[in-house]
């Protein structure tokens, strides 16, 4: 058997640790070209997509809202993307809901809020101290497609970043697969895509118990696939009202409160997956597996319910691949 | 004839002289031995670089390697916030493998990193930690 090197390079990027690991062979210059490519591609994505960057493409479209404005190709395709699973998930996936992030409190980079304590939430997490219901208020936005050109309706507020990263996971895997690096892991915060061919290993991706940290609740074995974990524990912070978290229901405008703790979905694309697994997690376990056995019927989905249950939802398609163990 | 329409037709033929004469200028130029040989060097450069990297023809990649072009001054490493990078040797996997564990260390990625199928660590594959978001 051919001896195969496995290198693997760590950074931050879009507030999250990234990690990729492709079979080359060390550089004996530093940072093999392909890392460098991946760092050089982040950052491009980042610098294009924060909301917390004042000079980004993101930040000078929201506060153009109302007025058509030109935009870059990537941005195009990631708002086409964005329009694409926002019909897939009924709405569930609604980028404009950046009003009723920043009135939860998701108002500054994820690493300069006040962290909430660690541990479960209880009903209380989810309700405002005035006791009021904010009104939902999902944007919209229109595409020009042939000026290359978008209008966000007035008042309406983006955040991509339940795309973005499962998106820039999904294109740079594309961009070292034709660079010939023949297996390889790009892991964005647990949006992940893996791939190899049949003289590589399978890889097997340990799933995180986003209740205690280091712990692990089951691994997924597979050689070519996406992983991504959505949990309503994985990014909390306070607020006078008390701790709040990301999953926002664009229904009710409010963090959402359903059975589900935590939800990973293996599926194909990264994005799909990460946009699934949070759909999941706004649905419930009962409804959002359903939903997600009729909308993606590739999918397998491991829920982890508030009572520490866990359920197993294996894909009716066969030749997936994917062995779960643990679970 | 009458003057007017003298006058008019003759400038009809010096235009008409004048288009005629740049037409078969360019058809030299066109024609020649340096302009064939430019065209056909381009053409096989084109084709050259789409066999050699068939992503350059995607207009998102693009985008993104012309900005790299424009920031190179500062370098591609150093693109992401936060803590900068660490680089390492993962592990290698094979017949005769020591199934070279990585450092299991990297916080809530952990990132172990046996390999292959029958290495010493009992390991069947790559392994990874999934993180969540």
């Amino acid at each position: 058997m051919d001896t195969l090197t496995l290198t693997t390079d760590r950074f931050r990027a879009m507030n999250t640790d990234i990690i990729v690991s492709l079979t080359v062979e060390p550089h004996p210059a530093g940072l093999h070209p392909a890392f460098r490519d991946a760092r050089s591609w982040f950052a491009y994505s980042e610098r294009t997509f924060s909301r917390f960057r004042p000079d980004s493409e993101l930040s000078g479209l929201n506060l153009a809202s109302g007025l058509p404005v030109k935009i870059s190709r990537t941005m195009e395709e990631v708002l086409l993307l964005a329009r694409h699973y926002q019909r897939w998930t009924g709405g569930l996936f609604n980028p404009g809901i950046l009003p009723q992030l920043i009135q939860a409190g998701y108002s500054l980079s994820f690493e300069r809020l006040p962290k909430a304590p660690a541990g479960g939430p209880g009903k209380a997490d989810f309700e405002s101290a005035s006791g009021e219901r904010e009104e939902p208020g999902p944007g919209s936005w229109k595409l020009f497609g042939p000026l290359q050109a978008v209008r966000l309706d007035k008042e309406t507020q983006i955040d991509l970043g339940g795309i973005v990263k499962g998106w820039t996971v999904d294109r740079l895997t594309g961009w070292m697969t034709s660079k010939g690096i023949t297996a390889g892991l790009i892991n964005a915060g647990g949006d992940l895509r893996v791939w190899g061919d049949a003289d590589t290993p399978e890889w097997e991706i340990e799933i995180d118990d986003s209740r205690q940290p280091g712990e692990t609740i089951s691994a997924v074995s597979l050689r070519n696939g996406a992983v991504a974990t959505s949990s309503v524990l994985g990014r909390r912070w306070m607020t006078k009202q008390g701790p709040r978290h990301h999953l926002i229901d664009p229904r009710t405008g409010k963090p959402a409160e359903t059975d589900v703790l935590q939800c990973t979905v293996a599926g194909r694309w990264a994005a799909e997956c990460e946009i699934a697994a949070k759909t999941v997690c706004l649905l419930g376990s009962q409804e959002g597996l359903r939903w997600l056995a009729h909308a993606s019927p590739d999918s397998d989905a491991l829920v982890m319910t508030r009572d520490g249950g866990l359920k197993l939802h294996r894909s009716a398609s066969p030749g997936s691949g994917r062995v779960w163990k643990g679970a | 004839m009458r003057a007017p329409i003298r006058k008019s037709l003759r400038k009809w033929m010096v235009g008409a002289g004048c288009t005629l004469s740049v037409a078969l200028l360019l058809q030299h130029a066109k024609n020649s031995e340096a302009y064939q040989a430019y065209a056909s060097s381009a053409v096989d450069s084109g084709a050259t670089r789409q066999q050699e990297d068939p992503s350059a023809q995607d207009p998102v990649f693009r985008e993104w390697q012309d900005q790299n072009g424009q920031d190179s001054g500062s370098g591609t490493d150093d693109g992401s916030s936060g803590t900068g990078g660490r680089f390492e040797r993962h592990g290698r996997f094979g017949g005769e493998s020591d199934g070279g564990t990585g450092d299991g260390s990297g916080g809530s990625f952990g990132g172990s990193g046996s390999l292959g199928g029958s290495d010493s660590s009992g390991s069947s594959g790559f392994g990874s930690r999934s993180g969540h978001s």
